[in-house]
């Protein structure tokens, strides 16, 4: 049975026994380069189900509004799930409300991948042992996995998600086939002169959609800071110090419960290369507190806590 | 006037040529998106189907301050920004960027006072355009006034045919650019090379014809809002892509006795956008909100504008991170309504 | 003037001659403000750069305020509370040293100096230390010059 499958049978299973009132996953985007978020209500919407290398999205963004309506299943990828243990523990949602389908694919296709291809000819985009197929008039063409994929899968090693239900597809531990932090290791040879110019260039280009914030699921205040009429903090024009002082300040509101998932960068419509703060991020918490956000369900919120003996900038 | 005709190699001098007299803008790759930049700025490429960014910050900004004030116990002065006063050319502009203006000049021209920095900008800036010989997946002008061979606010307008471009004034403007010394008349065999390149990417574009009828009777109840609902993440990417919305903020940056006030874009997909100081929000939800854009660009703007408020370009379909596509929607709110359900326009 | 041009002009204006830094200090109020005040009231000489803003309690310094303070144009920036185990508030401190050493490496990874931001404790006794500290950023942020803003052009 394909994932695809298994997937559609455990979503209708859950609806027709009334355990869960929707099932959050992919169905088919308007073309198929492209796969949207759907809400299955009932079971014979389960068949629209799909599972390929176009489901990109991080759905867990939607279970704090979805589960004020009833119980919810949601697919979610082994970074996507990290998400989820997080919003548990900073109590935005209640475990038992959510059922974790945790699915673990070969990776998900990189936009750039299907530069070379006329997309509106492309027909069907499916999972091959060594990479990704692309289908055309023309026929098959496999596009290898190191091309293929995205970055975040590339670095993938599909480690045991600390929660899940029912879980999809292929768990055995893999070897990454490329080092998470690489870009993160090349930007650092930069002088700090060096750095600033580099976040002037990305800052002035960002046009203020807020689709990184709107995307993150760690991004659930119901009013953001930027949004706020009384105390302005953040001014709304769009000068890079003020895209600056946004994104800086995001960043140290996602700090501790950003996994890394590259919704913000994906979303960005301007091309900002925001995982990059956000791996260093996690770079950070792992180094300073010594945990992992969403790796496990009993480490507390990164900053809800603290230990008499974290670093200190005057150690005695 | 004659059609003319300007080999590609030589495009580079004549623009040059032109940037002596007034700032240039085009396409230019910058940081992996493709914007309209002052030449220099990036490498300019040409060979795109559309850039992230409308034209619109060009006419528009993200920010705009409008005074600046300074205070100094009862004595307030005020300084007003002064009008753009530099000429400029905006070339290899998609018909359906240069079509938005006319749109955005309409919006503009409905209201008084007279809106001195949107006026000055359009009045200084010279459009020349580039047809589109491979337009994307998401593109469908063709259902929305067709641009391809109904030109809109170009002052002359490009089409690549090859190792060269066949030119068209459509302005006094455009014909004195064309008379530049790098510019031949135009061949028959040049004329049916563009006819070959049109038919080409036509056939690429949606057949169906123009929305203007359907448009004025959506249904208001339509089950698809909610679904949108559900899946919109309410960000802004598609109206800040999009080259006729036109929505600002009034915002205040005020540091010790002095500051200044500016506008900054803003988008009815935004909650805050209609919430009112006494707490009501006539908008509250993502189905408001996502209907909204809808039927502002194919319905309202009709009644308003007499045309339509969307020119097909695509790139609220292909920027939107969770793949809502305005022109699915719109093709599903055109599907006959079941006869029970009535037409509410609230 | 917006923002952005307000920003120019103090940047032009440091390039001048005799440029001296601007410091901005958040003390705690219960040791840090109170080791300052022992620091003037014992006639410690310590350099005049910094202008003070008092705070409850160190846990009080949002990282939003020190990133204001580096977009607005300040030179460098001091968070100063009671040592580890004697905040008023008990645990406040505690917290804001998660925070600030967080926030300390991650204003590094984007590009402005280490030696622009300091973060220490000095207590109501330490008006020595208190002296000692701001001297040392005053120093530190004189070898790193003028902050040409959080976003270099």
């Amino acid at each position: 049975m394909s994932m695809e499958q298994e997937l559609r049978e455990k979503a209708k299973e859950l609806l027709s026994s009334g355990k869960v009132k929707v099932v959050i996953g992919y169905g088919e985007g308007s073309i198929p380069i492209k796969s949207t978020p759907i809400f299955v209500k009932t079971p014979e919407q389960a068949d629209c189900l799909v599972l390929n290398p176009t489901c990109t999205n991080n759905l867990t963004v939607y279970l704090p509004q979805a589960v004020k309506s009833g119980p919810v299943a949601v697919v979610a990828k082994p970074c996507e799930v990290k998400n989820i243990v997080e919003l548990v523990k900073e109590n935005q949602i209640k475990r038992e409300d959510v059922t974790v389908i945790a699915v673990s694919t070969p990776g998900i296709l990189n936009d750039a991948a299907l530069a070379e291809f006329d997309l509106l000819d492309v027909k069907k985009i499916s999972w091959k042992a060594d990479g990704v197929a692309v289908t055309t008039s023309q026929g098959d063409t496999v596009i290898p996995r190191d091309a293929a994929f995205q970055k975040k899968c590339l670095s993938c090693t599909a480690a045991q998600p600390a929660i899940a239900d029912i879980k999809i597809g292929d768990w055995a531990e893999r070897a990454p086939l490329q080092d998470k932090f690489a870009d993160v290791e090349e930007y650092e040879k930069l002088s700090a002169e060096e750095k600033r110019a580099f976040w002037a260039g990305q800052f002035s280009k960002c046009i203020r959609c807020y689709a990184c914030r709107q995307a993150c699921p760690g991004c659930y205040c119901n009013e953001c800071f930027v949004d706020k009429n009384g105390q302005i903090w953040a001014s709304k024009d769009t000068g890079a110090e003020s895209n600056w002082f946004f994104h800086m300040t995001r960043m140290m509101h996602t700090a501790g419960r950003c996994t890394g998932c590259g919704e913000c960068e994906r979303a960005c419509p301007m091309g900002i290369p925001l995982s990059l703060m956000g791996k260093k991020m996690s770079l950070l918490v792992k180094e300073l507190f010594g945990t992992q956000p969403g790796e496990s369900m009993e480490d507390a919120p990164v900053f809800g806590c603290y230990q008499t003996n974290d670093p200190d900038p005057c150690p005695e | 006037m004659e059609a003319k005709v300007i080999a590609k190699q030589d495009i580079s001098a004549w623009l040059s040529s032109l940037a002596e007299k007034m700032e240039v803008l085009a396409p230019v790759e910058d940081g992996g998106v493709i914007r309209y930049r002052p030449l220099g700025e990036g490498e300019m490429n040409l060979n795109f189907s559309g850039p992230a960014k409308s034209l619109r910050d060009h006419f528009t900004p993200e920010t705009e301050t409008l005074f600046r004030y300074k205070y100094e116990g009862l004595k307030a002065e005020l300084e007003e920004s002064p009008a753009e006063e530099h000429d400029r050319l905006i070339f290899g502009v998609r018909a359906c960027d240069a079509a938005a203006l006319k749109y955005v000049d309409a919006v503009y021209s409905m209201v008084e006072p007279r809106d001195e920095p949107y006026f000055a900008r359009r009045e200084r800036t010279t459009i020349v355009g580039l047809f589109c010989n491979n337009p994307a997946w998401s593109c469908f002008c063709t259902e929305v006034g067709n641009f391809l061979t109904n030109p809109q606010e170009m002052d002359a307008g490009l089409t690549d045919i090859g190792d060269k471009y066949y030119a068209e004034a459509y302005t006094a403007k455009g014909e004195e650019l064309l008379s530049a010394a790098q510019f031949e008349p135009a061949g028959a065999e040049d004329a049916a090379a563009v006819e070959k390149v049109k038919q080409k990417a036509l056939s690429r574009l949606p057949a169906k014809g123009a929305h203007e009828e359907a448009c004025l009777s959506y249904n208001w109840d339509s089950p698809i809002f909610p679904e949108l609902a559900e899946k919109c993440l309410g960000c802004g990417v598609c109206a800040y892509s999009c080259p006729t919305c036109h929505c600002f903020d009034i915002q205040e940056c005020a540091q010790g006795k002095k500051g200044s006030r500016f506008r900054c874009w803003d988008t009815c997909q935004f909650e805050k956008f209609t919430l009112m100081g006494h707490g009501h929000n006539p908008r509250p939800s993502k189905k408001e909100r996502t209907r909204q854009r809808v039927f502002h660009k194919f319905k309202y703007s009709i009644e308003r504008y007499k045309m339509l408020g969307c020119v097909g370009c695509g790139r609220c379909i292909s920027a939107c991170p969770v793949n809502i596509d305005i022109h699915a929607v719109v093709a599903e709110l055109e599907k006959p309504a079941p006869a029970s359900e009535g037409v509410n326009n609230e | 003037m917006t923002e952005q041009e307000e920003r120019t002009e103090q940047v032009e204006t440091k390039e001048n001659a005799g440029w001296e830094p601007k410091l901005i200090g958040f003390l705690c109020n219960w040791c840090s403000y109170a080791g300052a005040d022992l620091a003037g009231s014992s006639r410690l000489k310590y350099p005049p750069n910094m202008r003070v803003v008092r705070v409850p309690c160190s846990g009080r310094v949002n990282p939003q305020f020190v990133m204001k303070a580096f977009e607005r144009g300040f030179d460098g920036v001091l968070v100063a509370g009671c040592h580890p185990g004697d905040c008023h508030y008990s645990k406040g401190n505690y917290y804001t040293r998660r925070r600030l050493m967080l926030f300390k490496e991650f204003l590094e990874f984007m590009g402005i100096e280490p030696e622009r931001f300091k973060f220490d404790w000095v207590s109501a006794a330490e008006g020595q230390k208190f002296a000692e500290v701001v001297g040392e950023l005053t120093e530190s942020v004189k070898r790193a010059g003028p902050f040409e803003g959080v976003c270099k052009r």
